[in-house]
């Protein structure tokens, strides 16, 4: 599969413009995949899938 | 639907039923999720964003989305009335459009967003404007999607309980 970069390469200069929000966003994910509710399998299931739908490879 | 446009009413992140039905099966996301969503307005043009957000609203069909009062910024009445015709409409901006028209891509069918799709936000953004509006347009979708899956799931239990 080749990916390749949609953005432009960050450079020195180049500043996120709303990092609050993506720590936020981590946080919000991290606290969905603790969830004792569902078992460990099926949410990594649930999480990949979510990931290969929104292209995500990190 | 009941929205007028330009209200003032006080606002919550989270859409109330969202709100109170995360706050009792699942607290642990509650706080974290309010979190995030207090955090999606101060990413970009908050008016931007509430477009985004009203144009998810109509294309989930999600009436109660769409009249609730606007977490982050209003916008004019017009607008809103013409949000569903912002292609052909000479109330919004290049920019506006840019960004409808990626939202519309992402609502329908995010795995099949392309470059194209990406370089139209480029036009009007810079590269860390575009990972952050995207990053804005997931909270606001997934937020659209929880509400509505919990409400369609959960409503008749709660009736009944």
């Amino acid at each position: 599969m080749t990916r390749e970069r949609r953005l432009p390469a960050a450079t020195a200069d180049s500043k996120p413009v709303a990092p609050a929000l993506g720590a936020a966003l981590g946080a919000y994910q991290d606290a969905v995949v603790r969830l004792s509710a569902l078992d460990p399998v099926t949410t990594e299931l649930v999480r990949l899938r979510c990931a290969r739908q929104h292209q995500c490879y990190t | 639907m009941a929205r007028t446009g330009g209200e003032s009413a006080a606002a919550t992140p989270l859409a109330p039923d969202l709100a109170e039905r995360l706050a009792r099966i699942a607290p642990e996301v509650h706080e974290v999720i309010t979190n995030m969503h207090g955090e999606v307005w101060a990413a970009l043009d908050p008016e931007l964003l509430e477009l985004c957000r009203l144009r998810i609203a109509t294309l989930q069909s999600d009436d109660e989305e769409f009249a609730r009062p606007a977490p982050g910024a209003s916008v004019s009445a017009e607008k809103l009335v013409a949000i569903g015709s912002w292609p052909t409409s000479p109330l919004f901006s290049d920019r506006e459009c840019a960004c409808l028209a990626f939202t519309e891509q992402f609502v329908g069918d995010v795995a099949g967003t392309t470059q194209e799709d990406v370089d139209g936000l480029l036009a009007h953004l810079s590269s860390e404007e575009v990972q952050a509006f995207v990053t804005a347009l997931l909270a606001l979708d997934q937020h659209q999607r929880l509400a509505l899956g919990l409400r369609t799931v959960l409503a008749s239990e709660e009736e009944t309980a």
